[in-house]
């Protein structure tokens, strides 16, 4: 067989998007994605998995879990961006260990009309020491509030960033992205080593 | 099976076929692939010397560099089922790869993702 051209390997990156469902995570990674976001599945397997569907069914169980991503390319800097959209509910926290596998950070994209469902995220990545942002999304309608306000409904530690976004808007969301790299830049630079966190008590809300 | 209007995270029910029928019920790869590593067909080997799904992952490669979850989508199959597909694939040489490194990233490299960014 004759030796074809070969593209490439790049310098790949991943980030993580979580959030709860309808916050915006697919059309967040779509407004930066070179390609319309697909969705691939990946198998579960579990003990038990707590839905109603499979409720009194013993023993291992396999059922499938949407996930959306994107691509991002920079030609100049011989690297690509993936960004994968995560299935927000906790019974699948268990997959994100291996989709954190090798992620350069996280972003936690907010709703503030269900802010609690940023929790389950937000400890995720605190405990495994993880880089993560909170990004709140803008629905229109929604109320604003004062980022203090938000802060300490998150129990955000202060060095963590948090910045209002339009999951809509290229711009924003480019801009959600770069604050993420800064900050896994800037832990990197001051520390070496992962600063240790100290995990709040955010279910008790 | 993802459901159609794409608004549920999750979709129970029986697959069509069980999906570790066409790993010999295999559930982890033998090499280790993440969902965003890198793959390419080296072109040492043509398709149809392989069994019909590995044969479809290499025709899906098709001289291009591709990430595992783009493979996922072409061949409709869940991802761990590619990694294992890819894994023998691997093995036998017939596809390269670049893992993912799980080290913390290179500061340098991620000044360059930034400067990447910037300029978007």
């Amino acid at each position: 067989m004759a030796s074809k051209p070969y593209d490439p390997f790049l310098t790949q990156f991943k980030i993580v998007i979580a959030g709860g469902f309808g916050a915006g995570k697919t059309t967040l990674v779509g407004s930066i994605s070179e390609i319309e976001p697909l969705t691939t599945e990946e198998i579960i397997t579990a003990a038990s998995i707590d839905t109603d569907d499979l409720a009194g069914i013993e023993g291992k169980t396999t059922t499938t879990v949407a996930l959306d991503f994107g691509r991002r390319t920079f030609p100049h800097q011989q690297m690509v961006l993936y960004l994968f959209g995560t299935p927000g509910q906790e019974r699948f926290w268990f997959m994100w260990d291996d989709l954190c596998r090798g992620t350069l950070g996280a972003v936690v994209l907010a709703d503030t009309r269900r802010l609690q469902d940023s929790f389950g995220p937000i400890d995720f990545f605190e405990r495994r020491g993880l880089p993560f942002v909170v990004a709140v999304n803008e629905f229109e309608g929604a109320h604003r509030y004062p980022e203090s306000k938000l802060r300490t409904a998150l129990r955000l530690g202060a060095a963590v960033p948090l910045l209002l976004c339009d999951a809509r808007e290229p711009q924003s969301v480019r801009e959600v992205l770069i604050t993420l790299v800064k900050y896994v830049i800037d832990r990197s630079a001051a520390a070496g080593t992962r600063p240790s966190t100290t995990v709040p008590h955010r279910s008790a809300l | 099976m993802t459901d159609p209007d794409g608004h549920g995270d999750v979709v129970l029910g029986a697959p069509r076929i069980r999906p570790y029928t066409t790993t010999s019920g295999r559930t982890e790869p033998a090499a280790p692939l993440d969902v965003a590593s890198q793959v390419r067909d080296t072109g040492r080997y043509q398709p149809e010397m392989f069994p019909l799904d590995h044969a479809d992952v290499l025709t899906s490669l098709s001289g291009t560099t591709i990430s595992v979850a783009e493979v996922a989508v072409c061949m409709g199959r869940p991802v761990m089922v590619v990694k294992v597909l890819l894994s023998d694939l691997i093995a036998s040489g017939a596809v390269a790869t670049r893992a993912i490194s799980s080290e913390p990233h290179d500061i340098s490299l991620l000044k360059r993702l930034l400067d990447g960014l910037q300029t978007l």
